[in-house]
This record gives structure tokens, sequence and C-alpha cells, in this order.
């Protein structure tokens, strides 16, 4: 399907984007807790993708190469946003959570939600950068390991001592997710 | 990376979980062998597979529908300037020095013989044409100045108090450069 889109069939490449647009919004949004930014960034990553697909060499990479774009859009976001930052003190605090996220219909739900994605945040401060990009591929994007070396371009054996850094990193903070991990509803 | 008490230390656990395969020889064939070494080393792989099944599961839907269209007008009359500072430096740097160094085209003088405030010109016109050209457009904008806003308001503002202010600068940042009390050259014993 990704050779057919590389020819210019839209229809082919519409049904690319139907495939992993649900796994893509949710990548973006586990790196930007803002459903409104997930969205926005997705249409992005399939529009840098469209525009670039004539370069892609190895279409049955395709997935690994559109992770590699999404990960470029999300820190090219986030630098946008230091350096809005910079004029605009509002944005320049923790993140917020984004109330839009929610759709749970009971508050409970929300405010679990809220603390998870909290304990995710300052986990995740703990990790250097690549912890944090392999450890997030690995578990929450649901990569493999040759996935993620493909998306990253590093080697099979980086990404594993990323992943295995960040794995000892979690096991000592493995206990305050337990409550989480016990009530998904 | 060590062991423990004759079990696999808790970086081993760490190693297993990321990539059993690449364990080392020795902690491999332990954790083959010791099923106590194997459950923790599932316990750590369980968590993790329930970190990332939450984090899905607390994900808001994605949107049903990715618009394919562009969110954002393509090509600029300035295109590529934010991506090249020098040329941008550049462009900048020659608009400035042409405003700067224009000339200034000034506005068509009023009716010959009076400003726009019925003022009569009281030089000859004609022997210096330039500046009763300019003297007359000074005579408006002090007019203008003047009257630019009503008494009220210029209280208001503080203007009136202008001459004070001036007095009360002099007291506190003296000028560099007084003028001499008197004009008069001193004489000789007229202090005392």
């Amino acid at each position: 399907m990704a050779a057919q889109a590389r020819t210019g069939d839209m229809a082919a490449y519409e049904s690319l984007v139907d495939m992993y647009s649900g796994r893509i919004f949710r990548m973006i949004f586990f790196r930007t807790r803002s459903r409104m930014d997930a969205e926005d960034l997705t249409q992005e990553v399939f529009l840098r993708a469209l525009k670039n697909l004539p370069g892609l060499r190895d279409e049955s990479k395709f997935g690994s190469w559109l992770f590699s774009i999404a990960i470029n859009t999300v820190r090219d976001f986030h630098r946008k946003r230091k350096l809005l930052s910079l004029f605009q003190p509002l944005l320049s605090g923790d993140r917020e959570w984004d109330d839009r996220a929610d759709d749970s219909p009971l508050p409970l739900d929300a405010v679990l939600k809220k603390e998870f994605w909290n304990q995710v945040e300052s986990f995740s401060n703990k990790l250097s950068r690549w912890e944090r990009e392999v450890f997030y591929l690995r578990f929450f994007d649901d990569l493999g390991i040759d996935e993620i070396a493909q998306t990253t371009a590093k080697s099979p054996s980086t990404v594993k001592t990323h992943l295995y850094r960040a794995i000892a990193k979690y096991k000592q903070e493995s206990s305050t997710f337990t409550r989480f991990l016990g009530e998904t509803p | 990376m060590s062991k423990t008490h004759g079990h696999l230390a808790e970086d081993l656990i760490a190693a297993a979980a990321a990539d059993a395969a690449g364990l080392p020889g020795e902690a491999a064939r332990h954790l083959a062998q010791c099923s106590q070494c194997a459950a923790r080393v599932q316990a750590l792989e369980r968590s993790l597979l329930d970190l990332g099944r939450t984090a899905r599961e607390f994900c808001p839907p994605p949107p049903r529908f990715v618009s394919l269209r562009l969110g954002k007008k393509e090509g600029s009359w300035t295109p590529g300037l934010a991506r090249r500072p020098a040329l941008a430096a550049a462009a900048a740097a020659i608009l400035i020095a042409l405003i700067t160094l224009a000339p200034y085209d000034a506005p068509a003088p009023p009716a010959p013989g009076t400003s726009a405030s019925g003022l009569v010109m009281a030089f000859e016109e004609d022997a210096f044409p330039v500046e009763a050209q300019y003297m007359s457009m000074d005579a408006d904008l002090v007019e203008m100045a003047d009257n630019i806003l009503p008494a009220a308001y210029m209280n208001l503002a503080g203007e009136s108090y202008m001459a004070w202010d001036e007095g009360l600068f002099d007291i506190l940042a003296p000028s560099l450069n007084p003028e001499p009390l008197s004009s008069a050259p001193i004489t000789k014993g007229e202090m005392a």
C-alpha cells in the first residue's frame, strides 16, 4: 500500500492514514498530554509524510518512517513551545493537564487519569532524553526493538542499552504505579 | 551487573526485562534454572506491559478523520527568509537604509501669502521661496501643537504646569554652564 501511495495513489495513502492515525495520535498525546495539540500534530505528521513520500526508499519500513516523522514533529513542537515560553510566562510552567483530553463521564476517572499522567510525567523527568524516547516507544507505543532502532536511526544494541537504563529506573519507581495498574477501567 | 545471595541482582533483572537474550552466559543460565529469578523478571515485564496498556486506555480517543488539506498557506512573499537569518538581516538593513536616506518629500504648501491659520507672511516670499514654504509649515505646526487639545485636557495632562516643572528641574539638575548672574563685569570692591 505504501508503494502505491508513493506513486501518487491518494486512495492508498488515505488507507494508510486510516491504518496509522490512531497510533500516531496516541504516540503524540503521550508526549504532549494535550488532545488538541495531538490532533493538530497528527495532521501535520501525515502532511509531512505525504510531502516526503517520494523520498521513502523502503516501503516495508513505512511505519517506522512515519514514527520517526512523528518524533521529529513533536520535537519541533516542544522547541517552539520552549521559545514561546520566553515571551509568554503562562507556557513556561509545568505542563498543565488538558481537561479536554478527558472524556470520562465520571469525575473519579478524570482524577485518576490526571494523577496517572502526573506520575508518568514525574517518572519521565528522571530519564534522559533517549531513555525516555526508547521507553515510550517500547511500552507506550508498543514497538519492538528493531522497529525502535529503525525509528530512532540507532543500532539495536544502543536501543537496548537505553531501554535497560530506563527499566532500571522504572523498577525503583514501579510501586508508585501499582494502584493505577490495578484500577484500569 | 552482579548476583546477590545466589540470585540475579536488580540490574540483571532489569537487563533481562529489556532483552533476555542479551544476558551474559552465566546470568542467562541461572535465569533458565531459577524459578524465583524468572518470576521477578516476569513480574517486572508484566508491570511494564500494564503500564503501556494503562497509558493507551487513559489516552483520549483518536480523531475519526484526519484532514489532508494544508492548514497553512504554502509559499510566501518572503520565501526562505525565516530559514536564512543572514539574508533576513541584510534585507532589513537595506530597507532601513532606504527609509532613512530617502529624500523628504514635503507636502504641498498652503495658498501663497497665508498660512492655514490665516497668518500673513511678513517676508519676501519671492526672494526666499523655500524658506517661505518651511516658515509656513512651522507656523502651522506651532499652532497645531498649541491647540491640539482643549485647555481642560491640557490641565488634566499637566501641561499647564510645564513652567513649574522646568523650575523644579533647574533645582534638581542645575545646568553645567550656568549663566552669569549679571552680564556686567565685576569690578574690584563691588562685592564688598
